[in-house]
């Protein structure tokens, strides 16, 4: 897990309130227990205070599509804070 | 006619009001209209939406401001289980509060607010909550008991982005308000083809 990554980890944990959350890349809404709509608002509102980041309008409404991974999330992320490391 | 007269008789009468409501049917706006002038609340502001079926069980004690809408939900004041404590024990024992929904609140279908609760202005109630504590303003809030779940200008910036990828997005873009009978043919068939694409 590199440090974006595990950075992404600690929100995940924060927001769902389990310190025992582990994320991957290929990780959705559906392996979370509690990821709803409204978690999901949560949760991207605190990666952006996390990240210093804002996701415009059309990274909101991909990151909230049916099926869509935590990799979709970091690849977004690592474009945004170029802290890519692929 | 008839449903003009019946309309007249329940506004300015108080009067035919179960017929008023049977076939006539009032929208929200026109039911907030009746509940004005005859519902007996403590205050209700203006330009609110309350559905018929909402019910006020106290409504002296209920506190509305300015475009509230209230969707087939409940308000009660009081504390019903104090008779069975006067029976039981012979206690005499008052448990009452107000209810104050703040203006530009939404309250959802079958939530129930209860008393000595005050709604903070531009909340949003989900569907089903029960309110058993005051709400600041411009919460969104859930469940029983509610909770604040999200910030009300949190979930706009996500709700504009998702409309703004619906197919049929340059609709809503024109639309006044939440609803258009002339629009909403049009808006039925393109959900109806894009929610059940791939069944």
């Amino acid at each position: 897990m590199n440090p974006l990554q595990s950075e992404l980890q600690e929100v995940f944990r924060r927001v769902f309130d389990d310190d025992e959350l582990v994320i991957a890349e290929s990780t959705s809404a559906a392996d979370v227990d509690g990821w709803d709509s409204m978690a999901h608002i949560n949760l991207i509102i605190a990666v952006e205070k996390r990240f210093g980041v804002k996701f415009t309008g059309s990274e909101i409404a991909a990151l909230g599509r049916r099926g869509q991974t935590v990799g979709s999330m970091v690849q977004i992320l690592e474009a945004k804070t170029g802290r890519g490391v692929k | 006619m008839i449903r003009k007269l019946v309309r007249y008789l329940a506004l300015e009468h108080n009067k035919a009001l179960s017929i008023y409501k049977r076939f006539n049917r009032p929208g929200g706006k026109e039911w907030a209209t009746y509940l004005r002038r005859h519902g007996g609340l403590h205050h209700l502001g203006t330009g609110c939406s309350i559905l018929p079926s909402t019910k006020f069980v106290d409504p002296p004690y209920t506190w509305i401001g300015n475009r509230v809408c209230l969707g087939s939900c409940t308000l009660i004041c009081h504390d019903g289980s104090i008779e069975v404590l006067y029976q039981r024990h012979g206690l005499r024992i008052d448990r009452i509060g107000p209810i104050i929904i703040r203006d530009d609140v939404y309250v959802g279908e079958s939530a129930i607010v209860l008393g000595g609760t005050t709604i903070g202005e531009g909340s949003i109630i989900g569907a089903g909550s029960v309110v058993r504590q005051s709400i600041p303003a411009g919460s969104v809030v859930m469940g029983n008991p509610a909770k604040v779940v999200a910030k009300v200008d949190d979930l706009i910036r996500f709700w504009q982005a998702e409309s703004m990828q619906y197919p049929w997005a340059d609709l809503i873009a024109r639309r006044e308000g939440a609803f258009d009978a002339a629009m909403e043919p049009e808006l039925c068939r393109l959900r109806q083809e894009y929610f059940f694409k791939d069944m």
